[in-house]
């Protein structure tokens, strides 16, 4: 991992178009500013990994006769 | 077109049924072509089936009948950053997990979204809205119609 120290108000470039700013440190936190074309993404990582780790789990789905008694429940469940 | 897919054998699809993901949804980036099925035996779920990995299933469901206050369409279109010119367009669904202990939840963090006259969808990552979880449940299996859940 590429490791770059910056102060407040100072940037950095990801390619041409992906622009970092540093903002603010309080403490702990840090506030950080992002400048991106529309078509990235930014996501916090955490949020990402749950979203990744739950398409994992739900991709495992079940066999679809299992899944038709399932359906038949819900339908039941929705008179 | 014929794909092939494992669990429902080939399907004969035409061109226009296919559903552009431009970016793959998380942890399946390399699947970027899906096709919805809505078959009437398996409602109110819907299939995303891959083109790409034949063994890539998802299962979908409508959110509104179970969160009727769920974010709408037009502010998750907003939050992927999409121009929306016709919001009829737009189709929310999220993704169903079954659980080994027969629970079924859906992921209101991240709806699929998909734009019907322009066949391209995205999974949405809601990271501005409060309160919602990949895990809200929708029911649970009685403990006598368990079944196994397929690896």
């Amino acid at each position: 991992m590429l490791v770059l120290s910056r102060k407040v108000g100072e940037s950095i470039m990801l390619g041409e178009d992906i622009e970092i700013t540093i903002i603010e440190v309080k403490g702990e936190q840090i506030r950080i500013g992002i400048k991106a074309p529309q078509e990235v993404k930014v996501y916090r990582k955490e949020i990402y990994s749950a979203i990744l780790s739950e398409n994992k789990e739900a991709s495992k789905a079940p066999l679809l006769d299992d899944l038709q008694s399932l359906a038949s429940l819900m339908k039941k469940a929705e008179k | 077109m014929v794909i092939h897919t494992t669990r429902f054998g080939d399907l004969t699809l035409q061109e226009e049924q296919v559903i552009n993901f431009a970016n793959g949804v998380p942890g399946f980036k390399e699947a970027t072509r899906y096709v919805t099925l809505d078959l009437q035996e398996y409602r109110p779920f819907l299939f995303m089936q891959s083109l790409d990995l034949p063994e890539l299933t998802f299962i979908l469901v409508d959110p509104y009948p179970y969160f009727s206050s769920y974010v709408n369409n037009e502010r998750i279109a907003k939050e992927a950053g999409w121009n929306v010119e016709d919001k009829n367009r737009l189709l929310v669904r999220v993704i169903v997990t079954i659980h080994a202990d027969g629970e079924m939840t859906v992921n209101l963090l991240a709806p699929v979204l998909i734009n019907t006259k322009e066949n391209k969808g995205e999974q949405v990552l809601l990271q501005g809205v409060q309160g919602l979880s990949t895990r809200h449940s929708i029911g649970q299996m009685q403990t006598s119609q368990k079944r196994e859940v397929a690896p």
